[in-house]
């Protein structure tokens, strides 16, 4: 099966901007969606979005379709996630940012229902409270319904890893809820 | 498979990653199996909650930025590399034109810093000393 955005990531390579407005267009939901649940910041999750974006357009002249397109851009979205959250960390600042309610949450947005401001409110600090591998596996899983050899490429782990991942994360949250 | 064997394999059942053999055992199971049903229902529901959250957009000039910046990027690394390129070929342009004026005496620039030493022939230690002197000073 062909890869829909090979020819955009090869007309990239060729200096292509329309291509590449069009590849940002495809992917800007599911990339700032993905970041912003990941580390739980919407205004840093937009900068690093911009920079994944900037690092495929380096790097599509290099790009050798040894996997999807999707998968190499989820794979950089996921190392540059990780290295905010590793500065954060020693910055110590990132359980204050965990516990503190994302920006789409700390007051509701006056177009949003209160059901899913509820919501956001419900599942916010339970997804912040599972391990960062578990929370990346669920969010691809779930948001972008990847396959675990997907999952596993995005990650760098094993199909069986990425299973017991999700088995975790999953069984992780369902107790959160449990108790609460 | 008991009980707690299956719902080990409840996640990977609900995202058709087992094979057929494993999935043929769970799938009637859980029919009949009120815990194991119950147990798998939570985990739909907690993808439910996760799925259910709002989706993050981003601003209507989002890629227009994106854009503009990797335009920018391709430019200022454009003008990096031809200032890096043009600098070494000055430089090697300069060293070639100073060796190849060495063999022609007065073809060149002007050797009026020469005329002092006027009586030094041409190739000699003095007259290209001050043939790169003068040279230097000029700017070439």
């Amino acid at each position: 099966m062909v890869d829909p955005d090979l020819a955009l990531v090869e007309a990239i390579g060729r200096c292509d901007h329309k291509a590449f407005e069009s590849l940002v267009k495809r992917y800007q939901g599911p990339l700032l969606n993905f970041i912003t649940r990941y580390i739980g910041d919407r205004r840093i999750a937009e900068d690093l979005a911009q920079e994944v974006f900037l690092r495929i357009y380096r790097a599509a002249p290099r790009f050798q379709a040894r996997t999807k397109v999707s998968t190499w851009i989820f794979r950089i979205a996921y190392n540059q996630a990780l290295t905010e959250i590793g500065r954060r960390r020693r910055h110590q600042d990132l359980r204050e940012a965990l516990c503190r309610r994302s920006e789409g949450g700390a007051e509701r947005p006056p177009s949003q229902p209160a059901a899913r401001y509820e919501l956001e409110e419900e599942i916010a600090p339970a997804l912040a409270r599972l391990p960062d591998n578990q929370k990346a596996a669920l969010l691809l899983r779930v948001n972008e319904e990847l396959s675990y050899r997907e999952i596993g490429e995005i990650l760098g782990v094993s199909v069986q890893s990425v299973e017991s991942l999700l088995f975790r994360a999953r069984t992780s949250l369902k107790r959160y809820f449990d108790k609460t | 498979m008991n009980c707690s064997q299956i719902r080990r394999k409840l996640s990977a059942f609900m995202d058709n990653e087992l094979d057929h053999e494993t999935s043929s055992l769970i799938g009637p199971h859980i029919e009949r199996c009120p815990e194991c049903q119950e147990y798998f229902g939570k985990l739909k529901e907690m993808d439910g909650l996760v799925y259910g959250l709002p989706k993050i957009e981003p601003g209507p000039d989002f890629a227009s930025r994106v854009v503009s910046a990797a335009m920018r990027t391709s430019a200022v690394a454009g003008d990096e590399s031809f200032s890096f390129a043009s600098g070494i070929k000055l430089a090697v342009t300069g060293l070639f034109e100073a060796i190849f004026s060495l063999f022609e005496p007065g073809s060149g620039p002007s050797t009026g810093a020469l005329d002092e030493f006027s009586d030094s022939p041409p190739l000699s230690m003095s007259f290209i000393y001050f043939k790169l002197v003068d040279q230097g000073s000029r700017g070439y």
